[in-house]
């Protein structure tokens, strides 16, 4: 927002935005940027979420009428608590339960830990069902049309667990002093942070700022989440951590570091009151064990069911799974381990695609709940391209190796999963001995497979099975994994370089739409880059669960666990 | 006597500063862990950040010196995952691994000593097949499998123990006796080969010429004996547990050292990896220093070999 400028004329309102992202106006790449690498490029905007185009439908709003005449639009008013939270929610995690994922100051660019922000902590903007990007500790928001500010209105009476209010001074200090994931960027590009009065926060940016937003309101990092200033100060980061007091729906009660958090409802919170009053979250690595907590009631919720206990789970049948549509699973041929590669012929990398049964890979893997994609980016991330999905035809994938030549087939060195998915690679290797290519499964540490995964000499050779579940969108997708110089990319084609380059200097929304999908295209269309699935993260659901599956697992656009905290009911 | 215990006072300062550096090298030779902390979507930026709050990145000597001079100050240094000091994780933790460890050694001596004694006395009887087996089983079935039969037999079907976690008696059960069965069969091949050694030997058979009751010959004269080298592999399958029971901690959730040290080696969490082992070093130097003391105390032979 321009000062002297008129609202009416200026003012660029969240539903403005949204609608100007379906639109496909200057906005349009402001939300694409849900992702670690943004800080690569400081303009990596892409096209809009497909969440968002259905959740926002009127298609015909132009970009600048859409910027001139909509006012900025709050989110539901706050719930009273009419009822009293009551029960004990026994929620078992696959993983450790850091004290560091506590305090968002730190945040990692990881979806994990952001689920512990999602209970203790709230941001001014966060994603929420149906909602991405809608205003929570901020009532309302506004993002200059040039994008070189962004202005956030409080709402009143907010309170953080210790009975601090909210304020705008808590909001400034939090940014500040954020120093976890994309810290930098946003520190680099932001001039100053004006308090305009009691409930209003403006964002002053050195230059147009098109991420900012992404960067500041999803799991790209954890600057949105607000802490609050006195607290922060006097207990220091260390003390923080091990007693962090936040404004989300649950406060925090007691841990013992790395297996167990207690949390308990907070009854001030502002969207409604928490229906469960206590929350324990266990770390549980073991996977029959989760499966066994939740067979004796032990546990309401377990995290990560694989493939070989679905069973055990849909034998009860007072239990129920929840699939969530995660990161995708995908082959990288790109990597060619000889100059004299067969692999260089696209017959015989369409053949690779053609000879992998993804229909039996999933029921094997994954219970066959896991969706098939056509693009190894999630189709409905910002800016990806959808296709069919890839099909299964094994006499094609034969004669397209006569036609190349190979019919007797060849060898390549080695097929490297991510850690610790042997037996993706087991599959996809043993699938592909029928038309003769022949490989051998290599299996890594996970470091040491990040760091082979880098560009160089050492870069991992032969067939590569990539997973990721990282939140983010297809640009940052393309540029970590197939530009010259991405965090893990084994390629470097001038086909796909050059467009991002082109890509992330462009300020001009068609102009990235079009590069964007070109790049998509080159390596969907010459079989760099083979989509296998996109995972499906299994979660197992105890019968105290009331909710049904959609109402509380993945329901948050890009989140792969239980939530909102506050909307979990108990039967009893 | 006084040389004798500094010698061995200065072998054991030696052996923990050798150990400290030992597992400092051999940390870092396993890679970068900002790469798996910080997650695999982390910038340059983000890592470089995380590589200075760590102070990884200053050279090798310095990040040495620190780390031993903290190390005698009591300071482990604080975890890069957990973002706490070390100290605390390890001392909150090592109750419940000494409690798991003490009850699963009771379960291994109850269960391997008294089988070993019948497999020795009653040799090349059926009671010495059944410990045979009972030895074959401990030994060759793997106790993770142990423990998860025992999850879905006693948890998930007959509903009469917690399947994992830690809290009451309940939680301790399934964990020692798996933890323990293993033990208990290394423990019960011991005591066997041990009795019947003693068994065999001339003062046995003298006791047995003087007309003095088998029982008391068993239990007084030769069980007695072929006890020490059973207790003192009681004394190191203690310190293992305590420290390295990592697959039944994972099973039943029980949150005790061998799990984080494991955690601390898959995160490359350096801090914890150095921390537990030179912790676990020092409880093997410290109970090997006092068993050469009490040796030489009671033998003057060795103080002055």
């Amino acid at each position: 927002m321009r000062r002297g400028a008129s609202a009416s004329e200026n003012r660029f309102s969240r539903r403005a935005f949204l609608t100007q992202v379906v639109g496909g106006g200057v906005a349009l790449g402001v939300l694409s940027a849900c992702g670690p690498s943004a800080p690569q490029s400081p303009q990596n905007a892409g096209p809009a979420p497909t969440a968002v185009e259905k959740l926002n439908a009127p298609q015909s709003i132009s970009t600048a009428g859409a910027a001139n005449t909509a006012a900025a639009q709050p989110t539901a008013a706050p719930a009273a608590a009419s009822t009293q939270p009551k029960g004990q929610f026994n929620y078992v995690w696959h993983t450790t339960i850091s004290p560091a994922w506590f305090d968002p100051q730190e945040n990692p660019p990881q979806i994990t830990p952001y689920n512990f922000a999602y209970a203790l902590h709230d941001a001014l903007v966060k994603h929420l069902p149906g909602q991405p990007f809608a205003p929570s500790l901020a009532e309302s928001y506004e993002v200059a049309p040039d994008f070189t500010s962004a202005t956030f209105k409080l709402r009143q009476g907010i309170k953080f667990h210790n009975g601090d209010p909210v304020t705008p001074e808590d909001v400034q200090f939090t940014f500040e002093h954020y120093r976890g994931a994309n810290a930098k960027v946003l520190h680099d590009k932001t001039e100053r942070i004006d308090l305009v009065d009691n409930r209003t926060i403006r964002f002053q940016f050195k230059s147009a700022f098109l991420d900012f937003l992404t960067l500041y309101g999803c799991a790209a990092s954890g600057a949105g989440w607000i802490v609050p200033k006195a607290y922060y100060q006097k207990v220091g980061p260390d003390g923080f951590k091990q007693q962090p007091v936040g404004a989300g729906p649950y406060r925090f009660v007691s841990q013992q570091p790395g297996t167990q958090v207690t949390l308990e409802a907070f009854t001030e919170y502002w969207r409604k009151t928490p229906n469960v009053k206590t929350i324990v979250m266990r770390g549980v690595a073991e996977e029959a064990t989760r499966v066994a907590l939740l067979q004796t009631g032990d546990a309401d919720v377990a995290n990560l069911i694989p493939g070989q206990l679905l069973d055990a789970v849909r034998k009860d049948s007072r239990l129920r799974l929840a699939p969530v549509k995660a990161g995708p699973i995908w082959l990288e041929l790109g990597a060619l381990d000889k100059p004299d590669s067969p692999l260089k012929d696209i017959r015989v990398r369409q053949a690779v695609s053609l000879a992998i049964d993804r229909k039996a890979f999933n029921d094997a893997e994954m219970g066959g709940m896991a969706p098939a994609e056509g693009n190894w980016i999630p189709e409905d991330w910002p800016g990806a391209i959808a296709r069919p999905a890839p099909t299964f035809d094994l006499a094609r994938a034969k004669q397209l190796m006569t036609e190349a030549g190979v019919a007797e087939g060849f060898d390549v060195d080695k097929i490297t999963p991510l850690p610790p998915y042997s037996s993706f690679a087991e599959r996809i290797a043993s699938q592909l001995r029928a038309v003769n290519i022949r490989t051998q499964v290599n299996n890594m540490e996970r470091g040491a497979f990040y760091e082979q995964l880098a560009p160089g000499p050492n870069r991992l050779k032969g067939f590569v099975i990539q997973l990721s579940g990282e939140p983010g969108d297809a640009a940052a997708r393309v540029r970590e994994n197939a530009t010259c110089d991405g965090t893990f990319s084994g390629l470097c084609i001038p086909d796909v370089s050059d467009r991002m380059q082109r890509y992330d200097a462009s300020t001009d929304a068609q102009e990235r739409k079009k590069l964007l999908d070109e790049a998509q295209s080159y390596l969907l269309d010459n079989y760099l880059m083979v989509p296998i699935l996109r995972q499906a993260l299994i979660h197992g659901l105890g019968p105290r669960l009331a909710n049904s599956v959609e109402e509380i697992e993945g329901a948050i656009p890009q989140y792969v666990y239980i939530g909102p905290y506050e909307d979990i009911r108990l039967t009893d | 006597m006084r040389r004798f215990v500094l010698t061995r006072i200065g072998y054991s300062a030696v052996s923990l500063v050798l150990l400290s550096l030992t597992i400092f090298v051999v940390v870092r030779a396993t890679g970068d862990p900002a790469v798996l902390l910080i997650g695999p979507g982390a910038s340059r930026d983000d890592l470089a950040q995380a590589r200075t709050l760590w102070g990884l990145d200053r050279p090798w000597p310095e990040q040495y010196v620190t780390f031993l001079g903290n190390a005698l100050r009591g300071n482990l240094g604080t975890s890069f995952q957990y973002r706490v000091p070390v100290r605390d994780l390890y001392f909150e933790r090592l109750p419940n691994s000494l409690l798991l460890a003490l009850v699963a050694l009771l379960i291994s001596l109850v269960l391997g000593v008294p089988l070993g004694i019948i497999s020795a006395v009653k040799v090349d009887t059926i009671w010495d097949s059944i410990s045979k087996i009972v030895a074959m089983f401990g030994l060759s079935v793997p106790n993770f499998f142990i423990g998860l039969l025992m999850i879905n037999l006693f948890a998930v079907w007959l509903r009469w123990l917690p399947a994992a976690g830690i809290g009451t008696w309940q939680h301790l059960v399934m964990p020692a006796i798996a933890l323990g069965w293993y033990f208990a069969a290394s423990m019960l091949r011991l005591t066997r080969s041990s009795m019947l050694e003693v068994l065999d030997s001339e003062y046995i058979k003298l006791a047995r010429l003087k007309g003095l009751p088998e029982t008391v010959v068993i239990v007084k004269h030769a069980f007695r004996n072929a006890l020490i080298p059973v207790l003192t592999l009681a004394g190191i399958n203690l310190v293992i547990m305590v420290n390295v029971a990592v697959i039944i901690e994972t099973i039943f959730a029980w949150p005790g050292i061998g799990r984080l040290l494991y955690e601390g080696i898959s995160f490359r969490d350096f801090p914890v990896v150095q921390g537990l082992v030179v912790m676990a070093g020092g409880m093997i130097v410290g109970v090997n220093l006092l068993l050469d003391l009490l040796y030489a105390w009671i033998d003057p032979r060795i103080r002055y070999a």
